[in-house]
């Protein structure tokens, strides 16, 4: 059979190759970023708009561009005022009394009063509410009786009047104003209909879940109305498409990655564009102390001695991050403590040997799943293995993962800290609290150190609390229970266009009011 | 035919039944915790405990199977454990999206796929032919990632004819359409090419010519007819998946869709969700195997004819 004539046939493919060419073309065109909107990026979508559980960061920043706190955390680890713009803190600690802004309006209108942040907070408390973010409040005076069903409200949060706010504790709790500042201490109420109201600098417009947040700007907002109309947050995991959109302008802001930093760096038209921000974390190899081999503290240190952790940072992380000394970064401590375990692997091979490891040892070394995180740890076995420490690399999803170190599995574990509020506390006690490492972290426990914590929490005094600070520090740095790495330092990029921006030091700080962008 | 679909849907409950049973025991017996992944880095064991109590995770395993399915018999497919919003409500927001992500690619891949297919046919050992089996095979082997990313990189980032990821409206749609659909496009076009080779040997066709008909007529009226029974399976089968979820098109190109929601709920141990993705996906199969029953007899009178008998 013959068909050459066939031509019918090629004629039909091109028309439709053509039709299909021309709505390529004609629906891509017109397609432009828009100018009065600011174009943000999120790798997943935050968990919800109530600010009761507000446990990730996500969640976190988003309740920042919807609500408001009393105090709000500025570009640095300072304390700025938010809905109170004064307050006074009594000599023993115990007090605080907050002066709330004049004419402050909730996005529906409705005026703030002192009121609704007893409320609000009360809420966080309330059995009913259900939040994962009670913690929050339980130093305050009568909280855990309100919190069990007791009493009928909190008598650590009284209005003197409308504008007159105290918070009075059951005992000095230093990074108390920090909590305020937190996602989960925004102020809000809850009307009529449900709805979850707050004071914020955008209003919630449009949420496809997984897809993108569309937020509109707050006009009324108290501290002056953002500059730009909206503010879209799309929801990319992956990170070539957040390129793609920043290349092509549908993305105002990226973090860059890790995978890209030489391009982007070494690109005269972007590399203008870089900003950098140190972080407060502190990434770490946690060590099971609670067995052998880690129980030993000479292992720990030879564990320490025998990690290159410089090498990493200049080979896998870009530079991008210092070596840590300890487990509390730059700026939280003052000043910041020399670093005692340079890389000597002939020291750790001694160690190991005094030990009675001489002829080497296997350990578990366990990371999420992610395959970014497995540059690093295969850079850790590797420089292991030269020590006669022989590394089996253990990758789990994250519940797994998670789960597995709260109860102790691994040898040891690769993982993070970030800050939650801008303070020295916060990388000790919920680490290293005898109680609580016991029950989900290293299995390290020391009483002297328990004391130390007790008394950061506790003075007032700042001189007073970086002493006890830095001797909290030695103890963990003698004992490690952890291999220091890094802090990290995160490389951002934004358009040329884009004024009034700049990196954050909290990852709840930001909410883009002074931003803009030039035509 | 209207007897034909109640018994079918009737043999699908066992089906759904089972899928759920198996899925909800996985699920369960899988490692993890949903409680730990709700409440994030600061816990006490009491509230730990306080929010298992409420979940119902404290109960027996069978409790909680029967009350899972009764919920479901109900409707109720409960709240996600993760962000507290009812599952029946998020799917409602997924479903158009994946839907729209699955009928677009079939869009492409089955009129192209076939066109190129019989196309490929005609010209058997011409150029023509050789380049697009060539064509065809990469288009089955390459994997959808790398597709997607080739198509923001080139189309996205280079040409700028269109925004590389997003959705809301067609221009956002046809990357990851084309993304998805290129295996089922690539596969439709080797399938339809083979059968059309065979069909293209029968006598029918021979006569149909000898008639005097045009070469379109015995083509499609003729000659495609006898091969769209296969090409059915395989539009059923890659429709049904698309719409239960396309993880990787999803997460690269931002879009909302089931496959992503479905993935998430995974990796935090977010049961409600997990158990409401899997009934929309069961359900979603056993539709389509309906559908794909009903086409087969439309396409095929003998299948018809055994449809009424029966």
């Amino acid at each position: 059979m013959d068909y050459d004539k066939s031509h019918k046939f090629i004629g039909m493919f091109y028309r439709i190759f053509f039709i299909f060419l021309y709505i390529l073309i004609v629906g891509g065109c017109g397609v432009k970023p828009n100018s009065k909107q600011l174009n943000l990026i999120m790798p997943g979508d935050p968990k919800n708009i109530d600010p009761a559980y507000a446990t990730d960061v996500r969640t976190g920043q988003l309740c920042t561009l919807l609500y408001d706190n009393l105090v709000r955390f500025g570009n640095g680890a300072e304390l700025l005022p938010g809905l109170s713009e004064s307050w006074e803190i009594s000599e023993d600690g115990l007090k605080y009394l907050f002066s709330i802004r004049d004419s402050v309006l909730f996005q529906d209108g409705k005026i703030l009063q002192c009121s609704d942040i007893k409320k609000s907070f009360e809420r966080i408390l309330d059995p009913k509410t259900k939040s994962h973010r009670k913690w929050l409040f339980k130093n305050v005076n009568g909280a855990t009786e309100f919190s069990l069903g007791n009493s009928e409200s909190v008598t650590g949060f009284s209005c003197e009047d409308d504008n007159k706010l105290q918070i009075e504790l059951i005992q000095p709790f230093a990074p108390f104003l920090g909590f305020l500042a937190m996602p989960s201490a925004s102020i809000i109420y809850v009307s009529k209909s449900g709805k979850i109201v707050g004071t914020g600098p955008w209003k919630l417009k449009e949420w496809i879940h997984d897809g993108h947040i569309l937020l509109d700007r707050n006009s009324d907002y108290f501290d002056g109305a953002p500059k730009l109309e909206y503010l879209k947050i799309r929801i990319l995991p992956e990170v070539l498409p957040r390129t793609a959109e920043f290349v092509t302008g549908y993305l105002d802001i990226m973090e860059v990655p890790e995978s890209e930093f030489s391009i982007w760096s070494k690109d005269p038209e972007w590399s203008p564009n870089i900003k950098y921000q140190d972080d407060l974390n502190i990434f770490y190899l946690g060590l099971n102390c609670s067995r052998p081999p880690f129980n030993d503290v000479k292992v720990r240190r030879a564990v320490n001695y025998a990690i290159d952790v410089q090498r990493i940072i200049d080979k896998v992380k870009n530079g991008n991050a210092i070596p840590a000394s300890g487990p509390i970064p730059p700026g939280l401590i003052r000043p910041y403590p020399p670093i005692k375990y340079g890389f000597n692997p002939q020291r750790a091979k001694e160690l190991l040997a005094l030990s009675g490891y001489a002829d080497g040892l296997e350990i578990e070394l366990w990371q999420s799943q992610s395959s970014k995180l497995l540059y690093v740890t295969e850079a850790i076995q590797a420089q292991l293995e030269a020590v006669g420490i022989h590394v089996k690399i253990v990758r789990n999803d994250w519940n797994m993962y998670s789960k597995a170190v709260t109860e102790g599995v691994p040898d040891m574990y690769y993982r993070s800290w970030y800050a939650d509020y801008p303070d020295a506390e916060n990388f000790l006690a919920p680490l290293f609290e005898s109680e609580i490492s016991e029950r989900r972290w290293t299995r390290y426990s020391n009483k002297d150190l328990d004391k130390l914590i007790d008394k950061i929490q506790t003075t007032t005094d700042e001189k007073q609390r970086q002493i006890y600070i830095h001797e909290a520090s030695s103890i963990l740095i003698d004992d490690v229970p952890w291999v220091y790495l890094w802090h990290t330092r995160t490389a951002y990029i934004s358009q040329p266009n884009l004024l009034g921006w700049s990196p954050s030091l909290m990852f709840n700080a930001e909410k883009y009011i002074q931003v803009t962008k030039n035509d | 035919m209207i007897n034909f679909i109640i018994r079918r849907i009737l043999q699908a409950i066992p089906v759904i039944w089972g899928v759920m049973t198996i899925s909800f025991l996985l699920m369960n017996v899988a490692p993890g915790d949903p409680v730990r992944a709700m409440v994030g880095d600061y816990y006490d064991d009491s509230t730990l405990e306080t929010l298992r109590e409420e979940m119902g995770l404290n109960e027996s395993l069978g409790m909680q199977y029967v009350n899972f399915i009764s919920n479901v018999c109900k409707g109720n497919l409960g709240k996600s454990f993760m962000t507290q919003r009812f599952v029946i409500e998020d799917l409602k927001q997924k479903v158009p999206f994946t839907l729209q992500l699955a009928l677009g690619a079939m869009l492409i891949a089955v009129p192209m796929g076939i066109l190129l297919g019989v196309f490929a046919a005609i010209n058997r050992g011409k150029l023509i032919d050789r380049i697009l089996i060539i064509i065809s095979l990469a288009g089955v082997s390459a994997p959808v990632f790398w597709v997607a990313l080739l198509l923001i990189l080139i189309v996205g980032i280079q040409l700028q004819w269109l925004p590389p990821t997003g959705f809301g409206g067609i221009k956002f749609l046809i990357l990851p359409a084309i993304a998805l659909g290129t295996r089922s496009m690539a596969m439709l076009a080797r399938t339809s090419r083979a059968y059309m080779l065979d069909v293209l040997k029968e006598d029918y066709i021979r006569t149909a010519l000898a008639k005097g008909l045009s070469q379109r007529v015995v083509l499609f009226k003729h000659g495609l007819r006898n091969v769209l029974i296969p090409l059915i399976t395989i539009v059923a089968a890659d429709f049904g998946s698309y719409l239960s979820g396309a993880v990787l098109t999803e997460s690269i190109f931002g879009w909302p869709g089931v496959g992503r929601f479905a993935l998430n709920a995974i990796m935090k141990r977010d049961f409600p969700v997990i158990q409401g993705t899997v009934l929309f996906m069961a359900l979603i199969f056993v539709l389509i195997n309906i559908i794909v029953d009903i086409c087969y007899a439309w396409v095929d009178p003998r299948v018809r004819e055994k449809m009424i008998y029966e």
